[in-house]
């Protein structure tokens, strides 16, 4: 059972068993750049695999569901836009489903609702249907306790297949970004990143930059798991979503997610940001505070930006500068530490983002 | 995440920049009371005019009190001369808190050090008045001070690397100036010189803000003269060419990044 802490903190122990399921919740915001459309109705039944939406632009590009259940909410915006839909997942239904083996990975993944798990930087939305990255970046970061770190040790076997699948998606290398000092592991023709800095954003600085020009993609490792469980046995399982078959680590959690204000409910994309609007910048009328320029700010951000320039150029808005200063190569999930040790008090990632959909307007 | 106290201090150092640093200046100032008890009366001014001054500017602003100005009211108390009179410290504390940091938005929007602004008002206004070193107990006290500023990068190790390179330089030109002076050159690098909100903010224009505060600083000294006016003429000539070095460091990386993307 999921057990109800009452202190939110203690929730991020918190255990799930195989044999019960928490609901499983999709808002549309986790999967930026996409607009959902969806032909079913709250109450409906649907199987693992079915599909509960397209893109409303490029129909290819699928969600399925990650489970058997019922819709319990479905919620439309503007436009008939999916905004959110909540499944109850049945205890007894199969959690897998199997299918032919795949050979062509874009269309396998395309079809089984999978594509939604890259990110392309810059600007950092869910990337088009026939985008061809220059460079894949496979997200294993976050220490022994994370999520993906789990996903690993319980299925190091679909890794390589994964890897081989993203390879055949990108016209370059794909990077498996490990932290620095974590052990090798068999990862075929991938290159390993284990280089300093513990954001993305700071393997895709150093690897592949695309501040000047070019596209390069992000996936967490759990993703390249199901991936390759997807092209080599031929499986659909989204067991992912929960903790991994006989795992006692914890999944790693994040602050103000679906342990506190959701209890019991799993995000099924999850965005990535880690943030929900409005739980960094404090209530209230905000006093300017000045940046101060200290190296444990040049650490938190990638070593080929100039962090303080940056940092100015964000806080005032100048876009045209943040790009110059490298701001494409960054996401709003690389400007936590930034955000922490500076004194000025600023959501970085949220003034990161103000620029980057400027530059993505202005084109 | 855990760090170690030393680490955590080092990543929080942002955030407590006011009380850190003077925690820094508290040894030295003491001292120099002890020493000489008459700059009682020139701390208490100085203190007093930085905060009434920061006060105003609060009320005016509707904004709560920071009390920034502290810093440079005992840089001033440390190394303003005996003979200064009460009234020419409120003149020269006022203006410097006002016009360095008050009128850009508070300590941290203007370009200059406060402090090494406060000396320099002093001794144009009144040329009788130039600073004077601290005496020499009062610069040893100074040292944990200096460790704890350089370990938590609220003095930048490269403006006070290449101020020492730029001292050894002119120094070899000019003539070696005498550890007296030397002292208070190291002093002033990581006091004045190495301000967080005073110099530049990338790497190479640190280094060349350093070297160039520093050979200006000997060679600006009369002979076997004192060096500590001349360096804080350096300190604020380095402190208005900052911008400037920074942009240049930013413009050469532009063009470097250019050519090799074509």
């Amino acid at each position: 059972m999921f057990h109800e802490h009452p202190n939110p903190r203690d929730a991020a122990t918190t255990q799930f068993d195989r044999s019960a399921a928490p609901d499983l919740v999709l808002d549309a915001s986790a999967l930026p750049g996409l607009r959902l459309r969806c032909d079913l109705q709250a109450g409906d039944r649907i199987a693992i695999g079915d599909e509960i939406a397209h893109d409303r632009l490029q129909p290819r590009l699928r969600l399925v569901a990650p489970a058997t259940g019922r819709i319990t909410d479905l919620r439309r915006g503007l436009g008939r836009r999916l905004e959110r839909v909540v499944i109850e997942v049945d205890r007894d239904a199969p959690t897998e489903v199997r299918l032919r083996p795949a050979e062509d990975p874009r269309e396998a993944l395309l079809a089984n609702g999978l594509w939604p798990v890259f990110r392309r930087r810059p600007f950092g939305r869910v990337p088009g249907v026939e985008d061809v990255p220059d460079a894949i970046f496979v997200d294993a970061l976050g220490g022994p306790e994370a999520a993906g770190a789990a996903a690993m040790r319980a299925r190091p076997d679909l890794l390589e297949p994964g890897l081989a699948a993203l390879g055949q998606l990108s016209s370059g290398p794909v990077f498996f970004c490990r932290d620095a000092g974590a052990g090798n592991l068999p990862i075929g023709t991938a290159r390993a990143e284990t280089g300093a800095g513990a954001t993305m954003g700071h393997r895709v600085a150093r690897r592949h930059s695309v501040a000047r020009q070019g596209a390069v993609w992000t996936v967490p490792v759990q993703s390249v798991l199901t991936i390759g469980q997807l092209v080599s046995p031929g499986r659909l399982d989204f067991s992912r979503f929960r903790a991994w078959p006989g795992d006692r680590a914890p999944r790693r959690v994040l602050p103000g997610e679906w342990c506190g204000r959701e209890a019991g409910r799993v995000p099924w994309f999850e965005s990535p940001h880690g943030a929900d609007p409005g739980r960094v910048s404090p209530p209230g009328r905000q006093v300017p505070r000045p940046i101060v320029p200290v190296p444990a700010l040049d650490a938190a951000l990638p070593r080929q930006l100039r962090a303080v320039p940056l940092l100015r150029a964000l806080s005032v808005g100048d876009a045209e500068a943040a790009r110059r200063l490298g701001c494409l190569d960054l996401l709003e999930e690389d400007m936590v530490e930034a955000s922490a040790i500076c004194a000025s008090g600023s959501d970085y990632g949220r003034l990161l983002r103000r620029v980057l959909d400027r530059l993505e307007a202005e084109g | 995440m855990t760090y170690a106290a030393p680490l955590a201090l080092r990543r929080h150092a942002a955030r407590f920049e006011l009380r850190l640093r003077l925690a820094a200046l508290l040894p030295p100032v003491a001292v120099r009371l002890a020493v000489e008890p008459g700059a009682a009366a020139a701390l208490l001014v100085a203190v007093t005019v930085a905060l009434g001054c920061d006060l105003v500017f609060a009320e005016l602003r509707r904004r709560p009190v920071r009390g920034s100005g502290l810093v440079a009211a005992l840089i001033l108390a440390l190394l303003a001369p005996a003979e200064a009179g009460l009234g020419e410290i409120t003149v020269a504390m006022a203006l410097a808190v006002v016009l360095g940091e008050l009128v850009f938005g508070g300590v941290g929007f203007g370009f200059v050090s406060t402090g090494a602004l406060a000396l320099g008002i002093l001794s144009l206004s009144f040329p009788h008045l130039a600073p004077v070193a601290p005496p020499p107990p009062a610069l040893w006290a100074a040292l944990p001070g200096a460790a704890l500023l350089l370990w938590c990068g609220l003095a930048a190790m490269p403006v006070v690397l290449g101020m020492g390179v730029g001292v050894a330089v002119a120094g070899a030109v000019a003539g070696w100036p005498g550890w007296p002076a030397a002292a208070v050159l190291a002093f002033g690098a990581v006091f004045l010189a190495a301000d967080p909100f005073g110099g530049p903010v990338t790497a190479l224009a640190r280094w060349l803000f350093g070297a160039a505060v520093g050979a200006l600083a000997l060679l600006l000294a009369p002979a076997q003269g004192a060096v500590a006016p001349a360096l804080v003429f350096a300190v604020l000539f380095g402190n208005v060419a900052a911008p400037l070095a920074d942009a240049a460091v930013l413009a050469v990386d532009d063009l470097r990044r250019g050519g090799r993307h074509g």
